[in-house]
Formats: C-alpha cells, sequence, structure tokens
C-alpha cells in the first residue's frame, strides 16, 4: 500500500469521492468502529422492547384466533374477528368507549382557558401552575378512591347540591349506567387538566408576542385576540394534546374503572381495556381478551401514527 | 402646565385603572376558584384520613382509627418497600438502556438506525392492555412472576419507547464536534459515552427518572399482575383493599394517602423537569 | 393625519431601571421624525408607549391634542410596523393586510378587496397574495408588514427599526422606498432606528436619544453642522467626529491675542471669525475643553486651494486606508485619549489617534509626519465637564 506524494492524494480523493464525503481511507476505519459502538449501544434496548413488547404483540395475535385458557390454546381462525363483529356486547363495549371520546373536546377546551388564565402573568401564576398540575402525580387508583366517595349516593357531590338547595336532585351517578359512564368522563377530564393545560402553556410561551402586540394596535379586542391569533398558532399543541387525550382516555383508565365500578353497573362502564381484563381475568378466556387486544392495539397504533407524523409535520403547518 | 393637564385627565384614567383591577381580581378568582377544584379530593382524602369509621359516618371529629386499620389490614411498610424497589430496578434498567441507545441513534448512525429507532419509539403505542396474558404467560413459563423480576422488565420495557425518544433528542442537541474532539484524543467511542455524553446529559436522565418513578409508583396494572401477592406495591395493595370486604373508608383514605405522598414529594422536588419531558415530547 | 406631542414622558419599569426620562417631542402633521440612538437608549420604548403598548410612567402623551395615556391601542389609530414584521404565519398574504379591516369592522368586504389592491400594488406585492409568510424573503415580508399599516389609514404610522434585519444593499433600496412612500401618502410618521445613516437620509427631523434622555431634535443638517454635544457630535457622522481633550489658552506672542487650543504638542489657533461666532468662547479661556473635527474637514496640506489660510499641525501618520473614494489617514495627536461619558472604545487606548478624510490623491503615506490643515471654521468645542457645545 504504498504511493508516492504526488499519487496518495489523487487515489485518496477519488476513492473517498466513491465512498461520499468524510470518508478517506483513515476515516471508514473510524467509521466502521462507529457502526459497530452503534450497535452495541442500541442493542439493549431493541432486545428489551422486542422480547417483552413486540413478541407479545405478535403472539396476541395469535392468540385471537384461538381459544386458549392459558395452558391450551386451539387453534379456530380469523373466524373469531367476524364473530367479534356480530357480538352485541362487544359494540356495547365499543359504544362507551366512544361516549368516552365526547369528553375529549371537554378535556381540551377547560384547560385551554385556564392556560389563557395563567398566560396573563399575575402575580402567582406560578403558584397556581403547580397546584394545576398536581393531579398528574397521583395514582388513577388514589383519584378512583376520592371519585368513588364524590359520585356514591352518600356522596359529596350530593352533599354539596344540598348544601347549595339543591337537594331534591341528588343522584346516585354509580347507580345508573350511563350516569356512571359520566362520572367517570367527568372524573377523566378533572385529571387531564394539569397535563393539558401544561402543554397549552407551554405553547403559549412559544408564541411571538410580537404577533399579539401587532394584533392589539391592529384594532382586535383581548377576545378577538385569543380566538383569531392564539388559537390559530396553537394548532400544533391541541393537535398534540388531542392524540395525548385520546390515547389516555382509551388506554390508562384501567385503574379508575377498577376502583370506582369495576366496569359496572352491567356494561355501563366497561370501556375496552376493563373488557380485557374481563374476559382473561374473569372468565379466564385468554384467547378472547387476546383478541380485544390486538383491536385495542389497532386503534392505538393509529392515534400513534397520527402523533408522530404531527411531530415531524410534512406541511408545514404554522412556521 | 403639566399640573393642569394631569387634573384635566384625572377621572379618565382612574376608570381606566379601575378596569384594569377589574380584569385582575376576576382573573385571580377564577384561578382561585379552579385550584379549589383541583385540590380538593386531596383535603378530603386528608381529612378523612384521620377519622375512625364513626366519625368518617358523621363527618365529624378526628382520629387516628383510619391508620390502625390500614396498618391492620395492609402490610403496608412492606409494600412500600416493594414499591421503592420495584422502582429502583426498573429505572436503572430503563436508564442504562435509554442511554446508550439514545446516544446510538443520535450520534453513531448506522445503516437502518433510523427504522430500528423508529421501531423502538413506536412502541411507545403498545398498551400494556393488549399483551397482558402472553406477556404473563411469557414470563411464568420462565419463572420470573414469583418475584420481583418480571414486574421490573415488564416497566423497564414499556418505559424504554418513551425514554429514548427523550435521550435521543436530548443527544442530538449536543454537538458533533464534541464527540469528534473526543475521538481524536484517543478515547473509543463506547468510552467517549460514558465519560463525555453521560455527564452532559443529567438534565434529561433527571427527566427521565422523575417521570418514569411518577408512572411505575402509581402504576396498578403491571403490579397486579405480575408480582406475587407477598411481593405487591402500595398502589396495587390499596387497590385490592378498596375492592376487598374492607368497609373502612378512612383505612382507604389512609392508604389512599400514604401511597400518594412518595409520588406528590418528588412532583414538587422536580417539577421543572416533569414539565420538560412532557414538553420534549412535542418536539419543536 | 395627526399631531402628536410627548410632554414630559418618563418610563419606569418594575425593576427600577428608567427607559425614558422626561421626554418632550412634537411631532406636526404629515411629517417624518426619526428616533436615534444606540441600543438601549429608550427609543423603542418610547415608541411602545406612544403605540400604547407599554404604559406612561408619568408625563402626556396626545394624538391630536387629546392626551391618550389610558387609551388602548386600538383605539388610537395608529398602525405599527414591527421589526420582526409580526406577519400571521397561518395566513396568506392578503389575509395579513385585510386582517385587521376585517376584525376591526367599519370597512365593506369590497372596500376591503380595494385597499388591499393598492396597497399590493404600490408595493409591487401583486403576484404574493396568495402566499404564505415563509414563502417569501425577507424583503418580500417587510413590504407585507407595510402593506398592513397602509390598508388601515391610520393617523399616524410607527416604525420600530424596520429595516434592521435585512441585508446592506437591501436596506438602502427600501429606505428610498419608504420616504418616497410616507411622502405620497402624507401620514405622520414616527421612525426608529439605530443606523445614524438611515436617520439622516429619512427624517425631516431627527431626534437623538441616549440613556433615555433626549440630547437633540433638529434637522439633519443642523444635527451634523451644529450637534448640541458631545453624545450627538460623535453618533452623527461616519467616520464618527474626532474629540479631542484640549486647553483654551491665551497665546501670548500672537498678535490679536487670540486664543489658542492646546493638546499634546499641538497649538491650534482659533481664528476670529471662529471667536465671533462662538463668544462664549472667551470665558473658557484657561479651562479644558473639548475639540470636535470631523474627518472631512482636515486636509493634506498640500492639496488645499491656494490662498485658503486653514491652519497647519504637524501629525505622524500612523496608518493610511484605502477605500478608493477616499483616504483615511490615522494620526497620533500625542496627548490622551478623550475619555467619552459612556466609557465606550475610545478609552482602550491610551494615546489618541485621530481620522482624517484626505482626497485620495494624497501622496501622504504611512510613517511619515504629514502637515494637516485644520477647516477651523468647521471645528467645534465643548465643555469637557458638562459634555454641552459652546456656543453662544
Amino acid at each position: 500500500m504504498s504511493l508516492t506524494e504526488a499519487e496518495a492524494p489523487a487515489v485518496a480523493r477519488s476513492a473517498s469521492r466513491r465512498r461520499g464525503r468524510n470518508s478517506s481511507p483513515a476515516r471508514s476505519r473510524l467509521a466502521r468502529r462507529r457502526r459497530r459502538a452503534g450497535i452495541v449501544l442500541s442493542l439493549p434496548a431493541v432486545a428489551l422492547v422486542i422480547a417483552l413488547l413486540g413478541l407479545p404483540v405478535g403472539q396476541a395475535v395469535y392468540y385471537s384466533m384461538t381459544q386458549w385458557n392459558g395452558l391450551t390454546a386451539t387453534w379456530i381462525g380469523p373466524s373469531t374477528y367476524t364473530a367479534l363483529v356480530k357480538d352485541p356486547i362487544f359494540w356495547r363495549v365499543v359504544q362507551n368507549n366512544a361516549l368516552l371520546l365526547l369528553a375529549v373536546p371537554v378535556a381540551i377546551g377547560i384547560p385551554l382557558v385556564i392556560a389563557a388564565l395563567l398566560n396573563e402573568h399575575v402575580r402567582g401564576w406560578r403558584f397556581f401552575r403547580s397546584v394545576y398540575f398536581l393531579p398528574t402525580a397521583i395514582s388513577w387508583v388514589v383519584i378512583g378512591m376520592f371519585a368513588l366517595r364524590f359520585f356514591s349516593a352518600t356522596g359529596v357531590l350530593n352533599g354539596l347540591l344540598a348544601h347549595l338547595g339543591f337537594g331534591a336532585s341528588a343522584t346516585d351517578m354509580l347507580a345508573g349506567e350511563h350516569s356512571a359512564l359520566a362520572a367517570l368522563a367527568i372524573t377523566f377530564i378533572w385529571s387531564m387538566v394539569g397535563t393539558n393545560t401544561i402543554i397549552f402553556l407551554t405553547g403559549m410561551a412559544t408564541l411571538d408576542p410580537t404577533l399579539v402586540e401587532a394584533a392589539r394596535v391592529d384594532g382586535l379586542s383581548r377576545i378577538g385576540i385569543f380566538f383569531r391569533v392564539t388559537l390559530p398558532l396553537l394548532t400544533r399543541f391541541i393537535q398534540f394534546s388531542f392524540v395525548i387525550t385520546v390515547i389516555s382516555a382509551f388506554s390508562a383508565l384501567f385503574s379508575l374503572i377498577f376502583v370506582m365500578t369495576s366496569g359496572g353497573p352491567g356494561f355501563g362502564t366497561t370501556t375496552l381495556e376493563f373488557f380485557i381484563y374481563q374476559a382473561g381475568f374473569q372468565q379466564v378466556q385468554l384467547g378472547t381478551a387476546a383478541l380485544y387486544g390486538v383491536v385495542l392495539f389497532v386503534i392505538m397504533a393509529i392515534a400513534g401514527l397520527i402523533q408522530l407524523r404531527l411531530i415531524k409535520p410534512d406541511d408545514g403547518e404554522g412556521w | 402646565m403639566t399640573t393642569s393637564r394631569a387634573t384635566a385627565q384625572l377621572p379618565q384614567r382612574n376608570t381606566m385603572r379601575l378596569r384594569g383591577k377589574i380584569t385582575t381580581a376576576a382573573l385571580l378568582l377564577t384561578m382561585v376558584i379552579v385550584a379549589v377544584v383541583m385540590l380538593y379530593p386531596f383535603w378530603y382524602i386528608v381529612d378523612n384520613a384521620f377519622r375512625g369509621q364513626g366519625q368518617y359516618d358523621r363527618q365529624s371529629g378526628h382520629s387516628l382509627g383510619g391508620w390502625r386499620q390500614l396498618f391492620a389490614n395492609l402490610p403496608v411498610g412492606g409494600q412500600l418497600l416493594n414499591s421503592t424497589v420495584v422502582c429502583v430496578a426498573a429505572i436503572a434498567i430503563i436508564l442504562i438502556v435509554s442511554t446508550t441507545a439514545g446516544f446510538a441513534f443520535a450520534k453513531l448512525r448506522y445503516r437502518g438506525s433510523g427504522l430500528v429507532f423508529l421501531l423502538v419509539v413506536s412502541a411507545l403505542m403498545v398498551p400494556l392492555q393488549s399483551i397482558l396474558f402472553p406477556e404473563f404467560v411469557n414470563l411464568s413459563n420462565v419463572h420470573l412472576t414469583s418475584s420481583y423480576a418480571g414486574a421490573v422488565l415488564v416497566y423497564a420495557a414499556l418505559g424504554t419507547p418513551f425514554a429514548t425518544f427523550l435521550m435521543a433528542t436530548y443527544y442530538r442537541g449536543i454537538s458533533d464536534e464534541l464527540i469528534e474532539a473526543a475521538v481524536i484524543d484517543g478515547l473509543g467511542y463506547e468510552r467517549t459515552f460514558l465519560q463525555i455524553a453521560i455527564p452532559l446529559s443529567l438534565p434529561a436522565i433527571a427527566t427521565v427518572t422523575v417521570l418514569q418513578f411518577i408512572q411505575i409508583w402509581d402504576d396498578l396494572l403491571v403490579g397486579l399482575f405480575f408480582l406475587p401477592t407477598n411481593q405487591r406495591t402500595i398502589t396495587a395493595g390499596l387497590a385490592t383493599l378498596s375492592t376487598g370486604r374492607t368497609t373502612s373508608v378512612p383505612s382507604l383514605m389512609a392508604g389512599s394517602l400514604i401511597s400518594a405522598i412518595p409520588a406528590i414529594i418528588v412532583y414538587l422536588i422536580f417539577q421543572r423537569h416533569l414539565v420538560k419531558g412532557l414538553t420534549l415530547g412535542m418536539g419543536k | 393625519m395627526a399631531r402628536i406631542e410627548l410632554d414630559a414622558v418618563t418610563k419606569q419599569f418594575p425593576d427600577g431601571t428608567t427607559a425614558v426620562r422626561a421626554l418632550d417631542l412634537a411631532v406636526g402633521d404629515g411629517e417624518l421624525l426619526v428616533l436615534v440612538g444606540p441600543s438601549g437608549c429608550g427609543k423603542t420604548t418610547a415608541l411602545r408607549m406612544i403605540a400604547g403598548l407599554e404604559e406612561v410612567t408619568s408625563g402626556t402623551i396626545s394624538i391630536d391634542g387629546r392626551p391618550v395615556n389610558d387609551l388602548e391601542p386600538r383605539h388610537r389609530d395608529i398602525a405599527m410596523v414591527f421589526q420582526s414584521y409580526a406577519l400571521y404565519p397561518h395566513l396568506s398574504v392578503y389575509d395579513n393586510m385585510a386582517f385587521s379591516l376585517k376584525y376591526r369592522g367599519g370597512v365593506s368586504k369590497a372596500q376591503i378587496r380595494q385597499r388591499v389592491a393598492d396597497a399590493a400594488r404600490i408595493l409591487e406585492l401583486e403576484p404574493y397574495l396568495e402566499r404564505k409568510p415563509r414563502q417569501l424573503s425577507g424583503g418580500q415580508r417587510q413590504r407585507v408588514a407595510m402593506g398592513r399599516a397602509i390598508v388601515r389609514q391610520p393617523r399616524a404610522f410607527l416604525m420600530d427599526e424596520p429595516l434592521s434585519n435585512l441585508d446592506a444593499k437591501l436596506r438602502v433600496q427600501m429606505r428610498a422606498e419608504i420616504a418616497q412612500l410616507q411622502r405620497s401618502l402624507g401620514t405622520t410618521t414616527i421612525y426608529v432606528t439605530h443606523d445614524q445613516i438611515e436617520a439622516m437620509t429619512l427624517g425631516s427631523r431627527v431626534a437623538v436619544i441616549s440613556g433615555g434622555v433626549l440630547q437633540q431634535v433638529a434637522s439633519p443638517q443642523e444635527l451634523y453642522r451644529r450637534p448640541a454635544n458631545l453624545f450627538v457630535a460623535g453618533f452623527i457622522g461616519s467616520p464618527p467626529m474626532n474629540l479631542i481633550d484640549a486647553r483654551l489658552e491665551r497665546a501670548g506672542e500672537a498678535a490679536d491675542g487670540a486664543p489658542v487650543a492646546a493638546f499634546g504638542p499641538h497649538r491650534l489657533r482659533v481664528p476670529q471669525e471662529v471667536i465671533r461666532e462662538h463668544p462664549a468662547l472667551e470665558q473658557h479661556v484657561g479651562g479644558d475643553i473639548v475639540l470636535g473635527i470631523r474627518p472631512e474637514h482636515l486636509h493634506d496640506a498640500a492639496l488645499i486651494p491656494a490662498g485658503t489660510s486653514w491652519p497647519v499641525i504637524e501629525l505622524p501618520i500612523r496608518l493610511r486606508e484605502e477605500l478608493g473614494s477616499e483616504v483615511h489617514l490615522h494620526a497620533a495627536i500625542g496627548s490622551a485619549a478623550h475619555v467619552s461619558e459612556d466609557g465606550s472604545a475610545d478609552d482602550v487606548r491610551s494615546l489618541a489617534t485621530i481620522v482624517a478624510k484626505a482626497d485620495p490623491r494624497t501622496k501622504i503615506a504611512e510613517g511619515e509626519t504629514a502637515a494637516i490643515a485644520v477647516d477651523a471654521s468647521e471645528v467645534q468645542f465643548f465643555d469637557r465637564a458638562t459634555g454641552a457645545s459652546i456656543r453662544r
């Protein structure tokens, strides 16, 4: 490999041109070491994820087409899916999920207003921000503990109504199917306030203040500015918050339901994720549980894909 | 000349000030109301945790009755310890795995690494419920469900995607030249990671730790499923207590309080990191 | 079209800093007044107070005789062009310009279309009406910002360094366009900039501000020829005026007993005409003054027209800079450097140099001691203690 002083640079140049920028002969050894280090360092994460997340997904797909009790699995085939579509209880459960979706706009709208209030930076706003975000540190179990006592017949809500003089309309919200779902939804909204408020507050902090100033000089009222300038500029954040809220509604409420209603009364508060638990744990029909699990996964995957597209916007919305 | 003009406009100045003051007062009032709504459940829990059953029914008086019943019905100390062990172990794994992988994806690009990165991060959307039963069967087949190990691994796997995403984003912000300088000085890439990347990423590590701590400590499903009864976390213990045959509400309130306090303390101290972790997920 | 008056306007921020101190300013109907000064001098704060974006701590701001201190920005009928243009990124150029008209009310849809079309034509934005701001170049965005202000047909324009973010060439071009636009529209305009060249070329009057205090407000020529104090003298003009610490002495042997400015080894005789124009100089004899001589008033003595009796001093030339159209000669004057009141860069070196803008034909070279002629009629005198110009 010995070249004269004149030849060496020429050879190196043509070699690197073939290999692309930044890859002289010495560098390619480095590049190889870098590649190897990269593979070695990323291996643990990949292995962990594949073994404990990827593998079970594949298995779930397999078992979704079987009858399985944990020990033996009897193959049935894709007809499990067609049978599912005809199952009225399944649709009842899906309906619950759909109804929960109605809570999402509320879970976004209220934090928007709160974030706007905080954004005015009245003295002490940071304290309020801490307070509003505090519920995110609390387990759903604990929240459920309180919610149970709040909505029950002898609960806080009725006590409050009595105090205000509306004693007549005291209800046991957890006794009725739809009212129980409503109670669930209200609790869900309460706990999402913190997260979404922070998202929107962060968004508002990134807004160019001169845009608001320009609108003030141009003649818009404070409310006009909120709707015509602030909100349109927050679109990406609202989308992000929407996806997070929907994902939470579909996959984070298990503990809440477990403690509050156990899915009842009847199927009133049985959402898809609780349905999985019921099928597997209570009825030991693990194949069915896997079936519901796959459906839930598909829904989550769609929501997740939307979120990934938002993180890398391809239409350049905004800036 | 100035004084006469000043007095001439005084009434107008006052009305504008007043309007400003009213808006501020209205704002503060609204914020206080929202704060009350947010904090009331805590108050309720604290208030009723220090009652006996009778006192709870009457909603008056305070005692340690709830606490006595809680400790009678639940191995509180042991479960707190279990929660701690599981949290620490899982977070340790998550940190090791996500810092290495995050660094690799951010700085040590290899063919297909972009795709692999996407794969790892997209595992975010796998809900535990979907893989619950296959996972359990797998882990019990390798005898990992009779100890902490199974739960720890599941927590670690669940937390890795987001943690890796966070670390990778953070590492991308470190200039390439810093790495190259270390390489020129003779460090291998692995040593560069240990001695340069890690010290520089302490804020991100703190964020991941805080986020994961709260998530794992507060989690129910994994704790319920993958831990043997005698090694339950406090959250799982509390949940089973509430759906069990106990009728002592104060004891449940006390249990709620004690399980919530560690997470609240961590939150209060590391608030900023929590917020940063959440907003980092939104990208730039 | 409006008169804008500031009467002893002061702005103090909550942390104690006083950004603007007792500012008195009157802008006539249809006038273009420039507020100029270094960064942080308070000029933008003053503009924002006029816009209503900052509260006035004390003093009165009036538009057309009516005090507006407590009036919200949107009721003041003024339009503002921001340094960063503040274009709404989610709206097209057309929508950006039509924005305020739509939501302010009082203008019909047809009128909006007409006004936007007119402004677009004047600013040559017609091909870009459907584009979003991020698809435009810096210069185009700047014009959209202007267009947004124009369609409002306001009583006054407020412009906050609108050209700072453009490259030098574009700045020169846009400067001329803004000047022409303002003249044709006849709208009262207050223009803020830190660039003294912009100020001199644009304004019918220029207000120089430093440290929140108005230094001088006058026409560009007046500022150039008769600066009121050391700050204005050193700020206006490029290269800046040479400021030399000197002592005003009575020369014993001079025939007419004229005073002499002494600095270093040099004695600069002050001609009689100059003393006649600056009678107050007499009182400063024996005291410390600052001489101000613009580089363009220092000449190669070999090249001045025959018969001119300008005083000449011998100066060692340290540096010769060739600029093509002119030559800059840096000469040592052999005395301590003048320290300006804000302690800025001059006082780094202990020995002063002055700059002479010489005729490009000059043969003076580095290292030689050259004869420099001083156009004494243009020399400025300042009281060293107060910084004020010594006039009458």
